[in-house]
């Protein structure tokens, strides 16, 4: 598979028909999810959403200015405590408290941002750090009423319930015993939502570009007028101000908030979603959010025999576990997770720019009218190989319910890969139809075809299925 | 336009100092409307901190920087660049994540006319058409005289009155040299005024019609170019050619 399956035009419809299929993936994913999750996993998704929102805040300032911060657990936890205080001490409601929120961590942003932006490199890490090691503290502190507030060592609880009102129930699931976490995950998707829409703006907008422009080059930036402290410290507090959201977020999933919850380790758990994700794209703060969480879940979840015990019930090795799979991945995916999933893409399809007269800068098609084409043998291994997969996989869960490992991987590339073997097949039908294959392509594509669509149709029921027995 | 007997940007007797470290010796230097004026010397002799002066990045100890008559000393670089002088980084210094395009907005980035802008985006198309075809291309990705088309169109999206240029031959191969300084010409030609520091002696005086000619922080020439060209000093230790030849 040297040779990309397919060739795109850039903006050309067949490439928007590509772009179209991905959105649908992941908007399919997202709106599926709570569906076919069961209600723990729901909570985990709420968690790993809401992580993703903070590492898009960290990502704001490291990712696309180039400063090295590394405190946000601090504002997290701002964002956090005043939704809880508002909420169970003044009775506001949610949606009353984000703006409070949203503007409160504005200002701290500037605060510690006009002071913090002066030092750069690892000084400004370790002023960051410093702000992150002492948050946990300071809310304990039993003077002007901050303990009252917070709920000093013990944490605050919000005794209101976020549960769906009556209007909203027709949404799926969002009443009965899972409702509570259900309805939660549609808020936290619809934020989420709201703010990857104003950060993709906010980065394409003029104070974004010269952002932007800093990480690339600071005095190239400063040289074209753009001030360099203002800009920095907007962009700092509009990721406080981002930080604190996630906190309000936080405390409207678990209704409890603690300082022992915004240690610096939650901090850490931040930087490494953010590098695990991709450094400087807004994807990899998604990714990075539902890889820490999840695969932290999943280290704690293997327990290998060597007679160590924790005594709260995780596996032993979790966090050797987890250190490992964050050394292969610096190793294999020195990028991020994002840059690995660009690099396979770049395998199945790849897209040729166009010069500004309109003409593709390579030919599309490098094949001759008649020349054989391998792409639809290509695709028909995509069709058939997941599905085997699959296959394989559940009769070994029969045979012995530990190896269910094959089936699950079996299932993830099927949900992958069918689409695209359905797509490339008649893509090739296609170039078939315009004299650009030779004719012993057309069995193969019509198979791989056939194939894609049986496997893309599987999985439709399959989550349908899940969707009827959670239900 | 201005008047072409009042200096664009002068310096007034600037002294600046890095710590203990005396850099500009009361150094008066004063570039014209239009003119192409060089700034030549060796190694720390302080060639770039004129510039970084210029710019407003260094403030002088004493003395004076003037912008168009108004005295700039204390005045931030985007005050500066709003008023027209904008500068050619050393090594080009695009933003290379960023498409060319983006790059060449960034050059307006103070300016809040779009059909200006739009005009000027189209007058930086006719002057270097290879930056049209590689309008949508990451920079970073760009051969390096491409690089210093897009450099050099961003510096003019900012609308200069002076440009000023930091080594524009550095880091650039031996064959792009003189091309780079035909552009440098074809600017100069539109009617900008362009201050150039360079060490290519021979090459920046064969296009300058001033010169200056710095060592450890004095001006110990000033003459027009051809007579800096003709000078014997001046061509043993900067033009690479003994007195005699």
């Amino acid at each position: 598979m040297s040779e990309p399956l397919v060739v795109v035009a850039k903006d050309s419809a067949e490439h928007k028909r590509w772009k179209y299929v991905q959105w649908l993936y992941l908007a399919g994913f997202l709106v599926l999810a709570p569906l076919v999750l069961e209600p723990f996993e729901i909570g985990k998704m709420n968690r790993a959403l809401i992580m993703s929102v903070a590492i898009l805040a960290v990502n704001l300032v490291v990712g696309f200015n180039g400063m090295l911060a590394l405190g946000h657990s601090a504002f997290m936890g701002i964002g956090a405590f005043v939704t809880a205080s508002m909420v169970q001490d003044e009775n506001w409601d949610y949606w009353q408290v984000l703006p409070v929120v949203l503007i409160v961590g504005f200002i701290m942003g500037v605060v510690i941002g006009l002071p913090a932006l002066r030092v750069k490199g690892l000084y400004l890490a370790l002023v960051t750090i410093a702000q992150a090691a002492v948050f946990p503290t300071l809310v304990n502190i039993d003077e002007l009423g901050i303990a009252a507030r917070t709920g000093g060592p013990n944490g605050k609880g919000v005794s209101e319930e976020v549960i769906a009102p009556g209007y909203l129930e027709w949404l799926p699931g969002v009443d009965g015993a899972r409702g509570g976490s259900a309805y939660r995950y549609w808020i936290i998707i619809l934020m989420l939502g709201i703010t990857l829409l104003v950060i993709t703006n906010y980065l394409r907008s003029r104070p974004g570009r010269a952002v932007l422009a800093i990480r690339d080059n600071e005095a190239g930036a400063a040289v074209y007028g753009v001030n360099l402290p203002i800009v920095k410290t907007m962009n700092f507090a509009i990721s406080a101000s981002l930080g604190s959201l996630a906190g309000l977020m936080w405390c409207l999933d678990k209704g409890f908030v603690a300082g022992q919850d915004f240690t610096f380790l939650l901090a850490i758990d931040l930087i490494i979603g953010l590098v695990l994700g991709g450094v400087g794209t807004i994807q990899g703060s998604i990714v990075g959010g539902l890889f820490v969480v999840w695969v932290n879940d999943l280290t704690k979840r293997i327990s290998i025999p060597l007679g160590l015990y924790t005594l709260n019930g995780d596996g032993p090795l979790a966090k050797a576990i987890f250190g490992l799979i964050l050394i292969l991945f610096t190793f294999f995916a020195p990028g991020g997770i994002v840059s690995l999933a660009r690099m396979v893409q770049s395998k199945l399809i790849k897209v040729v720019p166009l010069t500004p007269a309109g003409d593709p800068i390579q030919p599309i098609s490098s094949f001759d009218p008649g020349m054989e084409s391998k792409r639809a043998d290509s695709a028909l291994k995509l069709a058939i190989v997941p599905p085997v997969l699959l296959a394989v996989g559940w009769l070994l869960m029969n045979v012995d319910s530990l190896i269910v490992g094959v089936f699950a991987f079996g299932l993830r590339m099927t949900i992958l890969l069918a689409p695209v073997a359905m797509l490339v097949g008649s893509n090739e039908l296609k170039a078939h139809a315009d004299g650009n294959r030779a004719d012993s392509v057309q069995g193969t594509a019509n198979m791989a075809r056939l194939l894609g669509a049986a496997g893309t149709l599987f999985v439709i029921v399959y989550a349908l299925q899940r969707f009827v027995v959670n239900y | 336009m201005s008047d072409p007997k009042v200096p664009l940007l002068e310096f007034r007797g600037v002294n600046t100092h890095y710590g203990a470290v005396h850099i500009l010796k009361d150094v008066d230097l004063a570039i014209y409307p239009g003119e192409l004026v060089c700034l030549l010397g060796g190694n720390a002799s302080g060639k770039s901190t004129t510039l970084k002066t210029l710019l407003g990045m260094v403030t002088p100890t004493t003395g004076e920087v003037v912008l168009d008559g108004e005295i700039v000393t204390q005045q931030s670089t985007s005050y500066r660049v709003e008023r027209g002088v904008t500068m050619v980084p050393e090594n080009r210094r695009l933003f290379k994540r960023l498409s060319v395009k983006e790059n060449l907005e960034l050059g307006a980035y103070l300016r809040t006319d779009r059909d200006g802008i739009a005009r000027d985006m189209e007058r930086i198309f006719e002057l270097f058409p290879r930056v049209k075809e590689r309008i949508n291309q990451k920079s970073g990705t760009l051969s390096g005289g491409e690089q210093q088309m897009v450099a050099m169109g961003r510096a003019l999206m900012s609308n200069p009155r002076v440009l000023l240029m930091d080594e524009p031959s550095m880091g650039l191969a031996p064959a792009l040299v003189q091309a780079n300084f035909e552009l440098i010409q074809q600017i100069h030609e539109e009617g900008v005024a362009i201050f150039m520091v360079e060490q290519n002696a021979n090459m920046a005086l064969s296009i300058a019609d001033r010169g200056w000619v710095l060592q450890t922080g004095k001006v110990v020439l000033d003459d027009s170019a051809e007579a800096l060209l003709a000078n014997p000093d001046l061509r043993a230790s900067y033009l690479g050619q003994s007195a005699e030849s």
